[in-house]
């Protein structure tokens, strides 16, 4: 008896610390090597406060410093490695676990290869139990142990409850987001190093929680409780439940501790396998069922659960549920109404000298000996649609990347109502109301279609971990308001059907469709669209034109987009930019662009150099 | 405290890390994974000569050579066993870690639970020694650099001018090119772990005849080649060779600057230290444009 309830007690310790993992990698997708190093700080936080700092009967107070200590080691790592664009992330990670253990061996203040004993337990205040305590309950009578699981169980329920508001709220979208393609993220005025780090310092958080807990219910720490092992363990237990799943994570735990003492029992009572041979076969269990699931189904047993966010009295089809008819993407894309009223005849938009929203002149970029962009000038004028042609490797592209900060450039100047934006963050420039699309769409292809909406929205109070705790109601009114908006666009863009799938499921078209309503929903002043059109079904090419030109015409937005198809540019434009090797050659209406044919022989020219 | 002892013994060190960088570094650039079971190629070699020589009773050079076979027989077994199943699966770099650190620690236990933790020595004589330039070496430490020196010598020879070599490098270099231009990749591939667990076991079975075999015996050396690889980088096959040659002297410099507790504390800082200043290898060219998600 006393024997199972230790185990259950320790199994609720670790569920919490699987809890921190998921946010890390799971959420997060953070390639985290070094779990049990979070686990460790936070045992060795509360063990040197409750032992050498602190009076003894603060045993939450150890708890919060458990906390802290294992975030600010989140954060120590976090910042740097993840500056890198998380490249090497799996490396520094994988590095500060071989280091942990040293520094632990080798210091003096966490008692060296010897570890911390004699932790005090649950001592709250005068209440200072020993092992031996009982209480009296009412008509039950509690053995301190007993009360230990109790407390253990309520703390694993507390973590439950707490991942999932923050998993399920407008912050926990945006860390799926930054795991799913943290440009897009950055594309959309938020920075994906600061999404990705509080996440990681969160996990950190909750882990070093999970080990101040295990400090006080071992009453003992030591180095060789949190050596490559340890992380080894709390992977299996990530990843047999589902790393993208907080119940996975919960029943990943269970499961590998019944495991584990199914494989005891065995080992111990029924084959009469020696002691010292046990530990290393349960490790040998432990890795060959980490191979075995991650071959069989390497996403572990419980899938992500994207959250639904229904329209209140319009039936959303059911995902996976519905008839195959509604999925069919002839049926919604045609159907789409556009809001959509006069279009302008393309004038040039210099003529009528309206103040220019963004400008650039000079731009110029060089990667490794190729002039990508040479000299680029362009100027976007609200309500009208400016449209950049030219031969494949005309530096377009670029010009789009240097404006929107994706690529710094080596002179030039660009300025957005105003202000420059050279040298400035991408967040920075999407913030002060610059937006692009990508020619690959990129859509965040974990989130569903009105997440990748939401997401995308710039007035999320839900959005700010620290909001979520100090504001929740408003963060959850922004919430219900911000559903009900995305169906609005979701709506305007005939999408409305595909609400809540994922947009890997959607098709070609509708992703691309859904990337012009995910740019629609950031409200920007100026929008870059690369290639808005390109692999588009010529029957449905009308659709998106109108939707384009609404973009100039209803929303008053300063247009600009890239794009090869010539009866495109003539439908849309206002002005016809020309760009060859980098340079913009020349500026005009359509007509006088695409007739000039000294330009179009350039054009051409180059395609047939390239084809042949 | 006399000052080259620590140097020379720093290059014997940083010569034998170098191997397993190398080694590394020829399947980080050519399958595009960290292969952490060369952990496990490394055991089987010290193993098997441990084997030869204490349970068959054959004589030390027939034992060591049993021990070179084995590293490259374990290596290919491990990637057409297991290796290859998840990388036709195209699986994300961090499962490839998983499963490769999986089977290292596998090896690791196996070991632990069939043959005991204990330690075996090949050798039990005391070796001859000399001094040289104030140092005393014994044999075996001599030959350890040999060794060392030899294989790096033939991994140079055996990619520069050899057909197998020429098609491990093509596929390192670009393996969607090499594949395009009818270089058979699963055979890369197979060359590559053969030729990678030939020269860990080219520094396994020099130290295990020194130090003698248990089963944690290959985690220093795999994390130390790591290790060199981040301070080196992979841009060229140089690159990990000087990473390697760099950590051991701080491995050895360590010890006679401070004391030997902090020579890993030392060794991994240097890691991320050069992971913070210099994240593509203080050497230069750590891109890995064939990196997985």
């Amino acid at each position: 008896m006393t024997y199972l309830v230790d185990v259950l007690t320790l199994t609720a310790i670790l569920i919490v610390a699987t809890h921190g993992y998921m946010i890390i990698k799971g959420l997060g997708g953070m390639l985290h090597l070094g779990h049990a190093v979070f686990y460790g700080l936070g045992a060795y936080g509360a063990a040197i406060l409750s032992t050498r700092v602190l009076p003894t009967g603060l045993f939450p107070i150890s708890l919060i410093g458990a906390a802290i200590v294992a975030a600010i080691g989140g954060l120590i790592v976090g910042w740097p490695a993840l500056r890198n664009r998380g490249r090497y992330f799996m490396i520094v990670t994988f590095s500060i676990q071989l280091i942990f253990v040293t520094f632990v061996i080798n210091l003096a203040v966490t008692g060296g290869p010897d570890g911390i004993t004699s932790i005090p337990g649950l001592s709250l205040g005068p209440w200072q139990p020993t092992s031996r305590e009982s209480l009296p309950l009412g008509f039950v009578t509690l053995t301190y142990s007993q009360l230990k699981l109790a407390v253990m169980i309520g703390f694993a329920v507390g973590s439950f409850f707490l991942c999932r508001y923050i998993i399920g709220s407008a912050y926990g979208r945006l860390v799926r987001a930054a795991r799913e393609d943290e440009v897009v993220v950055e594309a959309h005025g938020r920075s994906a190093i600061l999404v990705k780090l509080s996440a990681f310092v969160l996990g950190a958080a909750i882990t070093g929680l999970a080990g101040g807990l295990f400090a006080h219910h071992f009453n003992y720490v030591g180095p060789t409780q949190f050596e490559l092992d340890a992380t080894m363990l709390f992977l299996v237990m990530l990843i047999v439940g589902g790393q993208y799943s907080l119940v996975g994570a919960t029943l990943g735990p269970i499961l590998v501790v019944l495991m584990l003492e199914a494989l005891r029992y065995l080992l111990e009572s029924i084959l009469g396998v020696p002691a010292e041979l046990t530990a290393h076969l349960r490790q040998l269990f432990f890795v060959l069922t980490l191979i075995a699931i991650l071959s069989v189904r390497s996403n572990g047993l419980v899938p992500e659960r994207r959250p639904r966010h229904d329209k209140q009295g319009t039936p959303v089809l059911e995902y996976g549920q519905g008839s195959p008819r509604m999925v069919d993407p002839t049926v919604d894309v045609a159907s789409a109404k556009v809001i959509a009223g006069e279009f302008g005849t393309g004038k040039p938009a210099r003529e009528e000298k309206l103040p220019a929203v963004l400008t650039c002149s000079g731009l110029q970029k060089r990667f490794d000996g190729v002039q990508a962009v040479a000299d680029a000038s362009l100027e976007l004028v609200a309500g009208k649609i400016i449209v950049v042609i030219g031969p494949n490797g005309a530096g377009k592209t670029s010009l789009f990347n240097i404006l929107s900060g994706i690529t710094d450039c080596d002179a030039g100047s660009a300025t957005l109502k105003g202000e420059s934006i050279i040298g400035l963050s991408p967040e920075r420039i999407a913030r002060m109301g610059l937006a692009r699309t990508f020619q690959e769409v990129r859509t965040w292809k974990g989130l569903t279609a009105i997440e990748n909406i939401l997401a995308a929205r710039r007035d999320q109070p839900g959005a700010n971990l620290v909001n979520l705790f100090t504001q929740p109601r408003l963060c959850r009114r922004a919430e219900a308001e911000g559903v009900e908006r995305a169906y609005a666009v979701l709506e305007r863009f005939g999408l409305q059907q595909f609400a809540n799938m994922p947009s890997s499921d959607l098709s070609y078209a509708q992703r691309k469709m859904l990337s012009l309503a995910r740019i629609s929903a950031f409200e920007p002043d100026v929008m870059l669209l690369d290639e808005p059109t390109s692999g588009v079904d010529p029957r449905r090419l009308d659709i998106f034109l109108q939707h384009i030109r609404s973009f100039a015409k209803d929303d008053n937005k300063a247009i600009c987009l890239i794009e090869h198809n010539m009866s495109v540019v003539k439908d849309l434009a206002d002005w016809v930019v020309f760009m060859d090797e980098g340079r913009t050659l020349a500026a005009g209406a359509p007509d006088d662009i695409i007739g000039d044919r000294v330009l179009m022989r350039m054009y051409l020219g180059h395609r047939e150099r390239k084809g042949a | 405290m006399q000052f080259v002892p620590y140097v020379v013994n720093g290059i014997a060190l940083g010569l034998s890390v170098a191997l397993i960088a190398l080694a590394l570094a020829l399947i980080w650039r050519t399958v595009g994974m960290i292969d952490f079971g060369l952990g496990a190629v490394y055991l089987a070699a010290a193993y098997a000569a441990y084997f030869a020589k204490g349970v068959l009773g054959l004589p030390y050079p027939a034992a060591a050579v049993v021990g070179l076979l084995a590293g490259p027989v374990a290596s290919v077994l491990i990637y057409l066993i297991i290796y290859r199943f998840f990388l036709q699966k195209g699986a994300s770099l961090f499962v490839l870690v998983l499963v490769a650190l999986s089977v290292f620690t596998a090896a690791q236990h196996g070991l632990g639970a069939t043959v005991t933790a204990q330690k075996f020595y090949l050798i039990d004589d005391i070796v001859p020694g000399f001094s040289f330039l104030g140092t005393r070496l014994n044999i075996v430490q001599i030959a350890k650099m040999l060794v060392s020196l030899i294989a790096l010598a033939g991994l140079a020879w055996f990619c520069l001018s050899t057909k197998a070599g020429q098609c491990v490098l093509a596929v390192a270099d670009n393996p969607s090119l090499a594949q395009a231009l009818g270089v058979d990749t699963n055979r890369a591939r197979m060359w590559t772990f053969g030729v990678a667990g030939l020269i860990v076991a080219a520094a396994a079975v020099p130290e295990a005849t020194e130090s003698g075999v248990d089963p944690y015996l290959a985690s220093n050396p795999i994390f130390l080649g790591l290790a060199a690889i981040i301070i080196g980088g992979l841009g060229r096959f140089r690159n990990p060779v000087l990473g390697g040659l760099l950590l051991g002297l701080a491995f050895h410099l360590a010890v006679w600057a401070f004391s030997s507790q902090w020579q890993e504390v030392v060794a991994y800082s240097l890691v991320l230290l050069a992971l913070i200043v210099r994240p593509q290898g203080l050497f230069g060219g750590m891109s890995v444009a064939r990196e997985r998600a």
